[in-house]
């Protein structure tokens, strides 16, 4: 699946109101996110019920947040998870406050840089394709090489290129 | 021995590309001393890389939430107040042994929950709870029928579940096979 089509069904889910499946498709990743910032599974369930009850209730009082909702999910959880344990600083306005233009900025930006194709976007197609089925996918090395119709060491060495990559963009950035 | 970084990231995200939901924690502890850099890198993973289908249980449990926000929970969150906060302030007023707090967590998640009969916790514990919230025991929302069955899946019990098998077989015995204590009676569960 496409950075885009991803993008999609969550589109799709929120104009159907089917709001049980799109927050279901992104809670394994937020808590993962949580439990990496607090190193507790309880608090990390904890802040991430918080933060979608939040974009819950701002949905549903009529809020169109002009972004695909995994920016906005992560972007709340993010929000959220400044105020565990650490004096409440939130930037991002209650659906009933004035809208701040800021933070439609940073959610832009947010959503600029976050997807994997932003992350592989100046690799050679071959290496873009290797680590996205690979770290997207899940996909074994021997399945990608005869998909792609390339030697197995050929996948190994595009996914060195990836694994730096991916390294370069979410550990040294 | 920790593992290289690198691989561990990348055991991880094909496990979770594949659905299979692997608890991020247990792979903090086989990173050992590059457990932060672990950290970043799976943050930068799940936030970038499409989710895979989602379990049926989350599905449920989302459903669940999106169904209904329970009173007591909605009062909490209102006053942006953690759990754990709202635990320790429990402990504290009700002078129980501060060693109990994982019980006391666990019931009082039940009876914000609405898994829990509110009708039959005692009176000190409305009162305490009612004192750590900051509102006047009449607008604490314990009252209404009790729950005939759960009205919603055991969402916050429930939760320590979300990374899947490694996490369950690591678990504590489930507290339901203690004989029950005050705390209990307190929760109106015994």
């Amino acid at each position: 699946m496409t950075d885009d089509e991803s993008d999609a069904i969550d589109a799709r889910l929120l104009a159907e109101g089917d709001l049980d499946r799109l927050f279901a498709r992104h809670y394994d990743d937020l808590v993962s996110r949580a439990v990496m910032r607090l190193r507790d599974r309880d608090a990390a369930a904890d802040a991430v019920q918080t933060a979608a009850l939040r974009v819950l209730r701002e949905l549903r009082a009529g809020r169109d947040h002009g972004h695909p909702m995994r920016v906005v999910l992560h972007q709340v959880l993010t929000y959220t998870l400044r105020g565990w344990g650490a004096p409440i600083e939130d930037p991002l306005p209650e659906v009933d406050e004035p809208r701040d233009p800021r933070v439609d900025d940073h959610l832009a930006a947010v959503e600029h840089r976050a997807w994997l194709d932003g992350v592989l976007g100046v690799l050679p197609p071959r290496v873009r394709d290797v680590t996205r089925m690979r770290f997207g996918e899940g996909r074994e090395i021997a399945e990608i090489a005869q998909e792609l119709g390339i030697q197995r060491n050929a996948v190994d060495q595009a996914l060195h290129r990836g694994r730096a990559a991916l390294r370069e963009a979410w550990l040294d950035a | 021995m920790p593992e290289p970084v690198l691989a561990l990231l990348e055991e991880f995200a094909v496990r979770r590309a594949r659905g299979e939901r692997p608890d991020p924690l247990l792979y903090l502890e086989r990173a050992g001393d590059e457990a932060d850099a672990l950290a970043a890198m799976i943050e930068g993973l799940v936030a970038s890389v499409p989710p895979p289908e989602p379990a049926p249980e989350v599905v449920e449990r989302m459903r669940a939430l999106v169904a209904g926000e329970p009173e007591l929970l909605g009062l909490r969150l209102g006053r942006r107040m953690r759990v754990d906060e709202v635990v320790a302030g429990l402990v504290e007023r009700l002078g129980l042994d501060r060693a109990r707090a994982p019980k006391v967590r666990r019931l009082y998640q039940r009876l914000e929950g609405g898994l829990l009969d509110a009708s039959r916790i005692e009176a000190r514990l409305a009162d305490a709870l009612a004192r750590v919230l900051g509102v006047p025991r009449s607008d604490l929302p314990l009252t209404g029928p009790p729950p005939a069955a759960p009205a919603m899946p055991d969402l916050l019990l429930a939760r320590s579940d979300w990374a899947g098998s490694e996490v369950i077989a690591s678990a504590p015995a489930p507290y339901l096979a203690d004989e029950p204590d005050e705390i209990d009676r307190l929760f109106g569960a015994a």
